[in-house]
């Protein structure tokens, strides 16, 4: 069986299953802080009673970096981070924190933070550079949401005497949940893609250990770096197809098995 | 009561505004810095942060602008692709989700599931069978193969198609 050679490959690949764990991991910690945030600001931002100003500015502001390209996000955030003289380096030493490690004659040796020698760090660095790409982004398409919503819902509601919370929790999330459908799908499709920042953040490869590399960065160092090896790299998208439709299934039935006690129309995927 | 209820909305609001004031500072901060790089050489930037522009920055956009780069082409390339990408997506996926929305039709579900699954595809799967396709075509060195098929853009309909969900509800 030719065909299904690159498949039996691919399965017992071992770096396959190891990109596919750090895609999922940075991607878990991009989401919820991100839609966890936007929405306490859509929350906030949407309360007339708040009477809040700026918000327009606010709003605007955050999602400037959305316009950035991602390779030029990407540098800006390896200069930033950069050993021995990158901006964050020059501030934490300035506040007295020095990474430290034990010299060949036993002596402690104080220096500057190797950020990217670290792998929970460079995966925090990923999953804060994607927060902070796309969690403006995601304010404005929940804002819209909130705003699309009957007001007389809200009116009937305040009238029966319920408080902030309640309408919160009980209105505004059930009727939300369209919109965060559509933002957990999409964000889902381009997290498992997620290629540019974790490609040139450090050494294209996904150090430190290649444990930022992602699924999209081991197919293409294994198609277009070293041995271009496109079948086996068409192979790897193919796999990330499946994976992704296996993950948008799970998310539609788990939508579904709410359906009994849904309110409004229009929620089918 | 009406007192301390005007109280507490004054610290939550205080609060709020202490909280955008942290998240403007983190969004701008490192957009202000790579503006300040701009002006400065590799030299200086090597050597640590500033916040104030150095005088380097008549040699970087020399350095930007003598070699095989063109940038003026370049950008006149990228607004003319997001012109008329844009153009055809707004229209084809309004129209896309409109209908799918609104109307009932045989094979509806079968369509959406199509939309859906192209949706799904990365972004590098297609290339090399994409660019066959367009060599048999004829068409490359062209600006077509990059204009029209945005044309069918499942992104923009499932987004359409999500707002109207949301915001045009039927009977």
């Amino acid at each position: 069986m030719v065909g299904l050679t690159n498949f039996t490959k691919l399965l017992q690949d071992k770096y396959f299953w190891e990109a596919i764990q750090n895609t999922a991991i940075m991607w878990l910690f991009n989401f919820a802080p991100q839609l966890g945030i936007a929405l306490i600001f859509a929350i906030w931002f949407t309360d007339d009673s708040l009477r809040l100003k700026y918000k327009g500015v606010f709003r605007t502001i955050f999602y400037l970096p959305n316009l950035l390209s991602a390779a030029s996000v990407a540098m800006l955030y390896r200069s930033f981070f950069g050993y021995p003289n990158g901006p964050v380096n020059l501030i934490l030493t300035k506040l007295g924190f020095w990474a430290t490690r034990v010299g060949e004659n036993g002596e402690i040796i104080k220096e500057a933070f190797n950020f990217f020698r670290i792998v929970p760090v460079s995966r925090g660095i990923v999953s804060y550079i994607q927060w902070w790409l796309w969690t403006g982004h995601t304010l404005i398409m929940l804002m819209a949401g909130i705003t699309s919503i009957n007001p007389s819902i809200f009116e009937s509601a305040m009238i029966d005497g319920t408080n902030k919370t309640q309408r919160a929790w009980y209105i505004t999330l059930p009727l939300l949940r369209p919109m965060m459908l559509y933002l957990l799908i999409t964000s889902m499709i381009g997290g498992m893609q997620l290629f540019e920042i974790p490609f040139l953040l450090t050494d294209m490869r996904g150090a430190p250990d290649y444990k930022i590399r992602t699924m999209m960065v081991y197919f293409y160092n294994i198609t277009f770096q070293g041995g271009n090896d496109y079948a086996y790299g068409a192979t790897i998208s193919i796999g990330i197809f499946i994976i992704t439709i296996l993950l948008a299934m799970v998310i539609y039935l788990s939508m579904l098995e709410r359906k009994k006690d849904r309110l409004v129309k229009g929620e089918g995927l | 009561m009406k007192k301390n209820y005007k109280m507490t909305n004054t610290i939550t609001r205080g609060l709020i505004y202490l909280l955008m004031f942290v998240i403007v500072v983190l969004v701008l901060v490192p957009i202000y810095l790579m503006l300040i790089n701009a002006t400065r050489s590799n030299a200086q930037i090597n050597a640590g942060v500033s916040f104030i522009p150095g005088n380097n920055i008549i040699n970087n956009w020399k350095n930007l602008t003598n070699r095989e780069f063109q940038i003026i082409q370049g950008f006149k390339n990228s607004v003319l692709l997001a012109v008329s990408q844009s153009l055809l997506v707004i229209y084809f996926s309004s129209l896309t989700a409109y209908a799918l929305h609104v109307y009932n039709f045989k094979g509806k579900k079968f369509v959406w599931a199509l939309i859906l699954l192209v949706m799904m595809l990365p972004a590098s799967l297609p290339f090399i069978g994409f660019y066959q396709f367009v060599a048999r075509m004829k068409l490359l060195n062209s600006y077509i193969p990059l204009i029209i098929p945005s044309i069918a853009a499942p992104a923009a309909v499932f987004f359409i198609r999500r707002i109207l969900h949301q915001s045009y509800l039927l009977n």
